[in-house]
């Protein structure tokens, strides 16, 4: 087991490394750069604008700029933002806990709603509770986040009952403890809801079909045969085995809780990760985003073999390392 | 909030980062008030003993007390004002940060700051500033010309990742500057400067928290986002007492702002206040809507609708006229550019080309269909909201279809297929490829009207929105391109846009740094610029700028298009906001209170 997981978490470094040369690839053959947008102040002279791009070290081919970035990333250095002056680390940080906060409590709604509603769409399959769930998670795929968090904005401002986005309220400094947690709360829901619903459609479907195929199993006549109650069939012999794909897309879900959602963060004015990228991918600056396609890769990397893992602990079919 | 129209014409707008003033020459007027004590009326200011001896006395009236709450639609890049390149940082950071003096941008002309008068030398060269006495540092250090040569020192130190040397430099030279005595600075320009007011709005950061990053070389490091915010000193009306990231700056009173209201109690009358970073538009209004925010700047598309519910929202909306920039349609006349083809050149380079095209645009209906009526059309690169410097007898284009061809049937171009669709005389069909930004609605809506107004005159028009960074390129550096809407933000002094008027210019739009002006009339524009910028008396610049004005009216080297108006909502209980297209909102906030 240890020798597997160390011979996976090596394999992983060269497939990060070559994630990220292909991600600064296309990051440096779009047309302009970080200087681009900022040179358009006519109050800044030619040489004004080239000394700035030497400075920014954005003066060198982009394949020199790639290994004098991999060899300080290497180092676990990743470098300064362009736009902000300060280190892509120390700006990362700053919004990891909001984007960890909203992403899991959006993780866990999704699968604490989709999980129960995908196995009683399962065992009533084409009964109007089957429709009506099937109905839910067609709704919820289709419907875009941001627009769906524009809606609930809308009916927050119309009824009051929720802020109009954000994390904390404007007098959030001059509240006691118990009122900010309560505050953040509030703001969570929103975000929460619209993040969750998007995530859960996916989620339920699989469990549904995964259920199903397996209800089919002669082992699950067999256990209704045995006189089993209905319960232990459907849960003990019929969700475990089912689980299993669905454990795989919980290792795929966990490389998204960093990444966040730009749209929905925009909307709901969160401030996550998201937003910062989105905007370091709009502005050019190069050394955020890659960052955080860093951060990303590793951590689907890291979803992947945690699922591989679980796999192996839930299902004693499973053995890690063989072969 | 003035970063509306940034959102709107997306990155195609550009900042002029000064500020331009209005009257050279003119002496700062300060009425030192005598008063015992400011400290002011909030409960929660803390008691600190100030003499507000040297404090200038104004004729502010209002309620002590309560916080102000608004919107910016991004986030701060760093507090380090010097460093700062864009207005989400400048923004807040003006509540923190005074310079030596600024422009009202009500009245258009200088306020004295930190600089209580000033005087100058006959040949221009030499300014003298006397700084107001008595003033300190939020932090309580007191402020005095040390702070000024240092600040000073930085700008014109080369590591220093900045803007404002370039702007400041006087043909590539920087300034000479010394403190004459602690209350006392005197600057020597290497030549005269007309617009001298316009680049010495820089703000004065504090030499005893700064000098030392500085002489570590690590200045551009400093005072980035996570930065305690204790350590920012200032001497504007506030200080800032919190960042969340991403999220919300917290403002408190500075207890040794050096204005006083008109009782003589140190200003600002609000406690603090809450600028929320709320990226998206829509939710910017529905946070005001909620009663969130205390005012909120508007798209002409929310107008109807806010204007509607003014009675039960308990807020005014506001017009502030035009706003100050404008946009414009360009056409590639640059020798240079291999990728157009010679005959389309040839077309563009000419006078009568342009001004048929310009007859041509409707600019009313584009103001109703883009602006909803809320917008003017524009003549010239100065806004008509500049009384300053705007020239009404510029050159006017009204619609005008049969004009327009028959300036086109001039040039040879006539309909010989008897399709509607125009020829020129050898043959070529006369069309082009209009460029614009894109996830830009305003520019698009605009391309689809001149594609229109342009295809009842005979000419084909194919729109192609780019992403801005992909366009940039294009128009600065491989010259691929026929034609393109795009927009400036403007200033005061047209002398500001002298990268884009002149001909070595690198935003000479049309045909970008030229070795020699191409045309005669580009030189006569050279040679004005030249004389402007030397000039100190505003009435003889006011007569140059209108010679410009009128031959870029008449040569149309870029046509003017549009321009939206400022629109905004007030919450009633706010008092003293002197909301303006060119200053915004919050300009005046030392002066605002609440009921």
């Amino acid at each position: 087991m240890i020798r597997f997981l160390l011979k996976r978490l090596l394999n992983m470094l060269p497939l990060v490394i070559g994630i990220s040369f292909i991600s600064f690839a296309i990051l440096r053959l779009a047309p302009g750069d970080f200087v681009t947008t900022l040179s358009q102040d006519p109050n800044l002279s030619k040489e004004a604008v080239a000394q700035m791009r030497a400075e920014y070290g954005l003066d060198k081919p982009w394949l020199v700029q790639y290994f004098l970035w991999l060899f300080n990333a290497l180092r676990l250095n990743f470098g300064y933002s362009l736009a902000y002056h300060i280190p892509v680390v120390t700006l990362m940080m700053q919004r990891l806990g909001n984007t960890l906060l909203l992403s899991i409590c959006a993780l866990a709604f999704s699968w604490g709603v989709a999980i129960p509603l995908g196995v009683c769409a399962a065992v009533r399959r084409n009964t109007w509770i089957d429709r009506f769930v099937s109905l839910f998670a067609f709704a919820g795929i289709s419907t875009p986040g941001f627009f769906l968090a524009l809606l609930l904005l809308l009916f927050a401002q119309k009824t009051g009952w929720f802020p109009i986005g954000g994390m904390h309220s404007s007098d959030a400094d001059l509240m006691s403890p118990s009122e900010r947690l309560w505050d953040v709360a509030r703001h969570l829901m929103l975000p929460t809801l619209v993040l969750g619903i998007g995530g859960c459609a996916g989620i339920m479907r699989q469990m549904r079909g995964s259920l199903l195929d397996t209800l089919r199993e002669n082992y699950i006549t067999a256990s209704r045969a045995r006189g089993l109650s209905e319960r232990v069939v459907i849960w003990k012999h019929g969700f475990r085995n089912a689980i299993n794909p669905l454990i795989t897309i919980f290792g795929f879900s966990l490389a998204g809780l960093l990444s966040g959602a730009a749209l929905v963060e925009n909307v709901m004015s969160w401030p996550g990760l998201g937003r910062l990228i989105l905007e370091a991918v709009q502005s050019g600056d190069q050394y955020v985003v890659m960052g955080s396609f860093v951060m990303s890769a590793t951590l689907l990397l890291l979803g992947n073999l945690f699922s591989d893992v679980l796999l192996a602990v839930t299902d004693p079919r499973i053995k890690l390392g063989r072969g | 909030m003035s970063s509306i129209v940034a959102t709107r014409l997306g990155r195609s707008r550009i900042a002029l980062l000064l500020l331009p003033l209005l009257m050279a020459g003119c002496t700062g007027k300060s009425d030192g008030g005598n008063a015992s004590n400011g400290g002011g009326g909030g409960g929660a200011t803390p008691s600190v003993k100030v003499d507000t001896a040297g404090m200038l006395k104004t004729d502010a009236t209002g309620k002590f007390g309560g916080r102000f709450t608004d919107a910016t639609n991004a986030e701060p890049k760093t507090f380090n004002f010097i460093i700062s390149k864009e207005t989400s940082s400048s923004i807040p950071l003006s509540q923190v940060f005074d310079g030596l003096i600024s422009r009202n941008p009500k009245t258009l002309a200088i306020d004295p700051d930190l600089a209580e008068s000033w005087t100058t030398s006959p040949d221009g060269k030499t300014w003298t500033f006397k700084l107001r006495q008595g003033i300190k540092w939020s932090d309580g250090q007191p402020f005095s010309a040390d702070d000024v040569v240092f600040t000073l020192s930085v700008i014109f130190d080369e590591k220093v990742d900045t803007t404002l040397r370039d702007v400041m430099k006087i043909n590539g030279k920087p300034w000479a500057y010394k403190k004459i005595d602690d209350s006392t600075v005197q600057i020597d320009l290497p030549e005269p400067l007309g617009v001298f007011f316009e680049v010495a709005q820089f703000p004065i950061l504090p030499k005893h928290k700064l000098e030392s990053a500085w002489k570590a070389g690590k200045f551009n490091s400093t005072w980035g986002v996570d930065t305690n915010p204790a350590e920012l000193v200032g001497t504007g009306p506030f200080t800032l007492a919190g960042y969340r990231v991403g999220e919300s700056l917290t403002f408190k009173r500075n207890p040794y702002y050096w204005r006083l209201d008109a009782s003589g109690k140190q200003l600002p009358f609000f406690d603090g206040g809450v600028t929320q970073v709320v990226p998206d538009l829509n939710t910017v209004i529905l946070k005001f809507k909620s009663k969130e925010t205390d005012y909120v700047a508007l798209r002409p598309e929310d107008w109807k609708g806010m204007q509607a519910d003014e009675a039960s929202g308990g807020y005014k909306t506001v017009d502030n006229g035009p706003t100050w920039g404008f946009t414009y349609l360009g056409f590639n006349q640059n020798a240079r550019a291999t990728a157009v083809p010679d005959y389309k050149r040839a077309w563009f380079s000419k006078k009568e080309f342009r001004q048929a095209v310009s007859y041509a645009i409707d600019r009313d209906a584009m103001v109703q269909t883009v602006f909803r009526g809320l917008g003017v059309p524009l003549w010239s690169p100065v806004s008509t909201a500049n009384t300053a410097f705007y020239d009404p007898n510029v050159k006017k284009y009204p619609h005008n279809p049969a004009m327009a061809k028959q300036l086109l049937a001039g040039l040879g171009m006539t309909d010989k297929s008897g399709t509607g669709m125009l020829v020129d005389s050898a043959g070529h069909p006369v069309e082009f490829t209009l460029f614009a930004a894109s996830g830009n609605n305003i520019s698009a809506a605009i391309c689809t009207l001149i594609q229109d107004n342009l295809k009842q005159v005979g000419i084909k028009v194919d729109v192609t929105p780019m992403q801005f960074n992909a366009l940039v390129t294009k128009i600065n550096g491989s010259f691929d391109w026929e034609a393109v809407v795009l927009g400036f933000t403007g200033g005061v002094e047209p002398y500001t846009g002298k990268s884009i008027w002149t001909s070595p210019g690198r935003m000479h739009v049309w045909n970008p740094q030229e070795a020699t002006p191409a045309t005669p009339w580009e030189a006569d524009i050279d040679k004005i610029f030249a004389a402007a910028g030397k000039e100190t008396d505003t009435a003889k610049r006011k007569v140059l700028y209108n010679q410009f004005q009128e031959i870029v009216g008449e040569q149309q080297p870029i046509i003017f298009l549009v321009t939206a108006k400022s629109l905004g909502a007030i919450r009633n209980r706010m008092v003293g906001m002197k909301p303006n297209a060119l200053g915004g909102f919050r300009w005046n906030m030392y002066e605002i209170s609440a009921q």
